[in-house]
């Protein structure tokens, strides 16, 4: 079953390593996402003010775009994940709403699309089995720790992804990938978020727990599915460091990327490039891929 | 139809004969058809007045009674009994009120109110001519009762009811009794030990003559009425023949099977033949099936070798017995919220989180750690100890909406236990509030602040995860408005009081209904606290709320107290006022049994219409309203009366 | 006529909202932020049951929020704390109140912005008016986000084939 596919405006440009390693990966494993053809900027930030419709049109938008297409629609991005599924769970229980919708865009809202994230239409479209038989590449001695963030997980009762202290998708990816998934206690805490743009020091400090405690545990490196984490996670270290001598870095992949090594899909330097901790020499290391091949 | 009828008209002093021009009242109603005499007296309820009727109903031969005088509620009772001693029935006296619903609220109209009062009198007048003498029902009670759960309100309960004469069965679905208090290391407010102060009566119901105490057994089945149930019971295999067996445990001791103990809340193992802790009444063990080799896969038979008397026995099945009760006590208690869906604080994720009752195990000489306070992951003696409050309790969107009402208390109780064995170590309390109603309790809860120097601290905690072999907590002081971290060594959680996890089954089971929760649903929740809407069934202890130890043992006196009540009497009357049905015009439909809270109606097989056990209606009228014929009547108050009182208020 | 006061209905819903919190602090304890706000969210929640929204708004916390919805998932009464914030900070932005943590402000003015003129985010003049009203430049991390924002921003406006209709979203 094919269903449409929202990229959203990062993963078009920046967070290649993210969106061109979900395509490659997804064609191996049969299921190829389809770019849904007429999408909308997620407009990146939920707003929680539920009369604030102006700033859920957009979303409303894009489902109503995408329900042209299939039952689903399938994203990748955490905060384009968030963002739909919030205004597609406010769609669906409030009707004066989409009224007002169909007023302002004379377009009506009327099939309920159900967003899911790549992780989910692996599990239940490919089938985690599936992914594992279709490894080709042994990347056990990885020892990574899955990081959800915010955006997957909470309100629980609305995203209703996984379960909101324990949650496991991410771990059985990443054991069908073949790798070690390390447990971490700041696996579903906040990595600062927007707030990158002006308080460094509540960034750091999220990000100082989120990668210690993942070292601590015995990790050595971290992976995500959002965007603003990993650019958070992957930067911020830097400055950790500088504070922090005894702040060790760690590479923050991309959970596609991860599945692309597994799989045998050749990574573009260019991927690698977008990464501030370049995770060649660790990957090199650990006999993943030759240093030469880089 | 009564044809002589007399009317006595009370002045109730002057509050109905100034307003109510009773010469009036007492010429209509002498012209009235029907009434063969009428008069007036300032108080009919004196007894010069009461003599005044009884004299009169048998100087006129009166055949019915109707008192215009105050509410029924206030004197119904005192002139029925005077028409009883002269010779009627008691329902052949009927009150019309003309205080409360005539003259106390037409004072301004007088003239009015006088009409008014003539309307009540005949109205009443119109209803008496067609009462018929009532005698209850009577229906034999056995007086024996059943207590389900031997915690410690069912002890309390089952002693009470015996030390009053009455043979009580007392069942338990454990190996041994003692429930939850057996588990419990000291008690708050005097911290004596709870084994201690139990142990007497845990001996006094096994050796009690009229308590008859089965173990490892369920309730199957319930069926009958008050005064007559009939309970199934069934006694699950202990795979060893308890008469034979002396306790002498030597089976246990060489049974190599090891299993983790519930007893000790898994904090420690049992063998596959076990009892449930040293002092266990009673003394004798039984084989877990689940885990016994054996049973499995007929390997090992080492504790049949060994027992010297022959009790094993891994022939023994599941029996069936049937026992028939006046009255049952439903006593099943509670259980802890399951912490696991409290995912942040890290219950069964990290080994030295542990809820309120395992640090009681802990702190138990009969406990794993024989009462040394040592943490479950290394052994150690945790020198920083957080206890959490309302974990699961007050949380109306993610958990429970309750108080668990003892929490407080044994918070308080665990935080001086612990600095009385670890003496350099450090309580701190989350809480939010500190409940401690109750006697010496507030008292208790300042002890420990005072004297053990437990650090209270106001906010809940958000976050647990471990860091290098601590528990770290991430909370807040709401009082100073600073958020909090303290690395700990153990977690201690206050976790809310839940019912069984199958009260709701056992509940439809026992017919006892049963709240949004759970718990057991009282009659009334001030007024009837221990009883059923169903007669003949009570309840007491946690299974009907969280509760302490005093709370459980006085609610387990009330219930008995009920069940005493009932069998006070020889025989079970019921209430007179009972449906009754017009036989030529039911249809059988059963609406009336569907709606009747007391299970007093039933289709008869035969004659397919609805009859009415009149020992068990109580008279409420819920048939009559859903009776699509008008099949259905109260006795004494048929459509017939109802339409001719109607007559007369026109 | 004083600004920094909340029209009534909103006031209203907020005190109907606050009425059920019985100040446990779980907002509190789990809040990422917290060590950066003026105002904890316990704090900012009761400042504002007391009626004091004025000095909420021009709060720091309101911008310091990073909408993380962990007070909210785990608050014991639901209360949504996140739409609190979100109502205060649309009414600032609204009224141009507040001068505290402005590049945040500019930020969210500006993506806006963004998408209404081009459908999605024109990289070029989101980057460039966000310089100029932030005038925030230097910091290293500072400058990762801009490159991350570049990124993300760069757009292919051909995509949209509706622009008429993104504008109409705005109106």
């Amino acid at each position: 079953m094919q269903y449409p596919y929202f990229p959203g405006c990062t993963l078009t440009n920046k967070a290649k390593g993210l969106n061109d390693m979900a395509k490659a990966g997804a064609d191996i494993l049969g299921a190829p996402l389809k770019e849904l053809e007429n999408w909308y900027c997620c407009q990146a930030n939920f707003s929680s003010v539920t009369d604030n419709l102006m700033n859920h049109l957009a979303p409303v938008r894009t489902l109503i775009a995408a329900a042209k297409e299939g039952q689903k629609l399938v994203v990748l991005c955490s905060t384009c994940y968030y963002v739909l599924k919030r205004v597609s769970a406010i769609m669906a229980r409030d009707e004066e709403k989409r009224k007002v919708v169909y007023e302002f865009l004379e377009e009506e809202y009327t099939k309920p699309v159900e967003v899911v994230h790549f992780l989910e239409y692996v599990r239940d479209e490919v089938g985690f089995d599936k992914l594992k038989e279709n490894v080709k590449m042994d990347i056990s001695v990885l020892a990574i720790a899955p990081y959800y963030g915010c955006q997957l997980l909470r309100p629980s009762k609305e995203l209703a992804f996984d379960d909101p202290f324990e949650p496991s998708i991410f771990e059985e990816f990443l054991g069908a990938l073949g790798c070690e998934s390390v447990d971490s206690p700041f696996k579903t805490e906040c990595c600062g978020s927007f707030l990158t743009t002006f308080s460094e020091k509540g960034v750091e400090d999220c990000v100082d727990r989120v990668l210690t405690y993942a070292g601590k545990n015995g990790a050595e490196a971290v992976t995500t599915s959002c965007p603003l984490c990993n650019f958070n996670l992957d930067w911020a270290q830097k400055e950790i460091k500088n504070k922090n001598e005894k702040f060790n870095n760690m590479p923050v992949f991309y959970l596609t990327e991860l599945m692309a090594l597994a799989l045998g899909i050749e990574v573009p330097v260019e991927v690698w490039d977008e990464h501030v901790v370049d995770p060649r020499p660790f990957l090199a290391e650990k006999g993943i891929v030759k240093r030469t091949a880089l | 139809m009564k044809k002589r009828i007399g009317v006595f008209l009370c002045w109730c002093g002057s509050n109905i004969a100034e307003v109510v021009d009773v010469d009036i009242v007492i010429d209509a109603m002498k012209k009235y058809q029907g009434v063969a005499h009428a008069e007036y007296y300032k108080y009919f309820c004196s007894e010069p007045g009461q003599e005044i009727i009884e004299k009169a109903i048998k100087e006129y031969k009166l055949d019915g009674v109707v008192m215009a005088s105050c509410s029924p509620a206030m004197h119904e009772a005192t002139f029925r009994k005077a028409a009883v001693r002269a010779g009627l029935n008691e329902y052949e006296c009927e009150i019309a009120n003309v205080r409360e619903q005539c003259s106390w609220v037409h004072r301004m109209q007088k003239p009015e109110a006088t009409l008014k009062a003539i309307k009540l009198i005949s109205s009443m007048v119109e209803k008496l001519k067609m009462n018929e003498p009532l005698i209850a029902a009577s229906s034999p009670l056995i007086k024996r009762a059943l207590v389900v759960g031997a915690g410690i309100s069912g002890m309390q309960t089952a002693l009470d009811i015996a030390n009053s004469g009455h043979h009580v069965m007392l069942l338990e679905r454990d190996p041994a009794i003692g429930g939850h208090m057996a588990q419990l290391a000291e008690t708050f407010p005097t911290l004596d030990c709870s084994q201690c102060i139990m142990t007497p009566k845990t001996v006094e119901v096994s050796q009690h003559p009229r308590i008859k105490l089965i173990t490892y057994a369920e309730v199957e089945s319930i069926k009958g009425n008050v005064g007559n149930f009939k309970v199934k019971i069934r006694l699950k295999p202990a795979y060893l023949d308890r008469k034979k067996c002396t306790g002498c445990g030597v089976c246990i001791e060489k049974c190599p099977m090891k299993v983790s103990s519930e007893f000790n809340q898994h904090m420690g193992k049992r063998k596959a033949i076990y009892v449930l802790s040293p002092q266990a009444v009673p003394n004798k063990p039984v084989i877990d099936r689940e885990n016994c080799m054996y049973l499995k896969n007929k390997k090992c038979g080492i504790c049949s070798k060994v027992c010297e008397v022959g009790a094993i026995d891994y022939d023994q099945t599941e029996q069936t017995i049937e026992e028939e009760f006046g009255a049952v006590v439903v006593a099943t208690g509670y259980d802890l919220y399951s912490q696991e869906k409290l995912g942040e604080y890290g219950y069964g994720k990290y080994k030295d989180v542990i809820s309120g009752l395992d640090f009681e195990r802990l702190n138990s000489a009969s406990g794993p750690t024989a009462g040394e306070i040592l943490r479950p992951s290394d052994g150690k003696v945790p020198k920083n100890v957080v206890f959490i409050k309302c974990t699961g309790s007050r949380d109306p969107e993610n958990a429970m909406p309750y108080c668990s009402k003892i929490c407080c208390m044994y918070t308080a109780k665990h935080a001086i236990l612990y600095k009385r064995k670890v003496p350099d170590g450090q309580a701190y309390i989350f809480y939010m509030d500190i409940r401690s109603g109750g006697k010496g309790y507030e008292e208790f809860v300042q002890r420990g602040m005072e004297e053990e120097k437990a650090l209270y601290v106001r906010g809940r905690v958000s976050k647990v995860f471990e860091d290098d072999g601590k528990i770290v907590i991430w909370s807040v002081d709401t009082l100073s408005g600073r958020k909090i971290e303290v690395k700990a060594d153990m977690v201690v959680l206050a976790t809310a009081i839940v019912p069984r996890h199958d009260a709701k089954d056992v509940g439809k089971m026992l017919n006892v209904s049963t709240d949004e929760f759970g718990f057991h649903k009282e009659a009334h929740v001030k007024l009837r606290p221990v009883e059923s809407p169903t007669m003949g069934l009570y309840f007491c202890g946690c299974g009907q709320g969280p509760k302490d130890i005093p709370d459980s043992i006085a609610q387990a006196g009330c219930a008995a107290n009920k069940v005493n009540n009932l069998f006070s009497q020889e025989k079970l009357f019921g209430e007179p006022v009972v449906a009754c049905v017009k036989e030529d015009v039911c249809t059988g439909c059963g609406l009336c049994v569907a709606a009747c809270p007391y299970d007093a109606r039933e289709i008869d097989p035969k004659r397919k219409i609805s009859v009415v056990k009149e020992a068990l209606c109580q008279g409420c009228g819920a048939c009559i309203s859903v009776c699509p014929n008008n099949a259905s009547e109260l006795k004494n108050m048929s459509m017939d009366q109802v339409f001719r009182m109607l007559d007369q208020l026109q | 006529m004083n600004e920094s006061i909340l029209p009534q209905e909103i006031k209203q819903e907020i005190k109907e909202t606050l009425k059920k919190c019985y100040a446990c602090g779980k907002c509190t304890s789990g809040c990422p932020m917290a060590a950066e706000m003026d105002f904890p969210p316990r704090e900012f929640l009761k400042m504002l049951a007391l009626g004091k929204e004025s000095d909420m708004l021009s709060s720091k916390t309101i911008w310091v929020c990073s909408s993380c919805q962990t007070c909210y998932s785990r608050c014991p009464f639901e209360i949504n704390i996140p739409e609190i914030i979100d109502r205060l900070k649309a009414y600032v932005y609204k009224r141009k109140l507040s001068n505290k943590e402005k590049p945040t402000q500019v930020l969210h003015k500006v993506f806006l912005d963004n998408i209404k003129r081009f459908g999605r985010i024109h990289e070029a003049g989101f980057i460039g008016e966000w310089k100029l009203f932030s005038g925030k430049w230097f910091s290293d991390l500072f400058l990762g986000a801009k490159m991350f924002f570049k990124g993300k921003l760069a757009i292919f406006p051909e995509k949209i084939k509706k622009i008429e209709e993104v504008r109409k979203l705005f109106k």
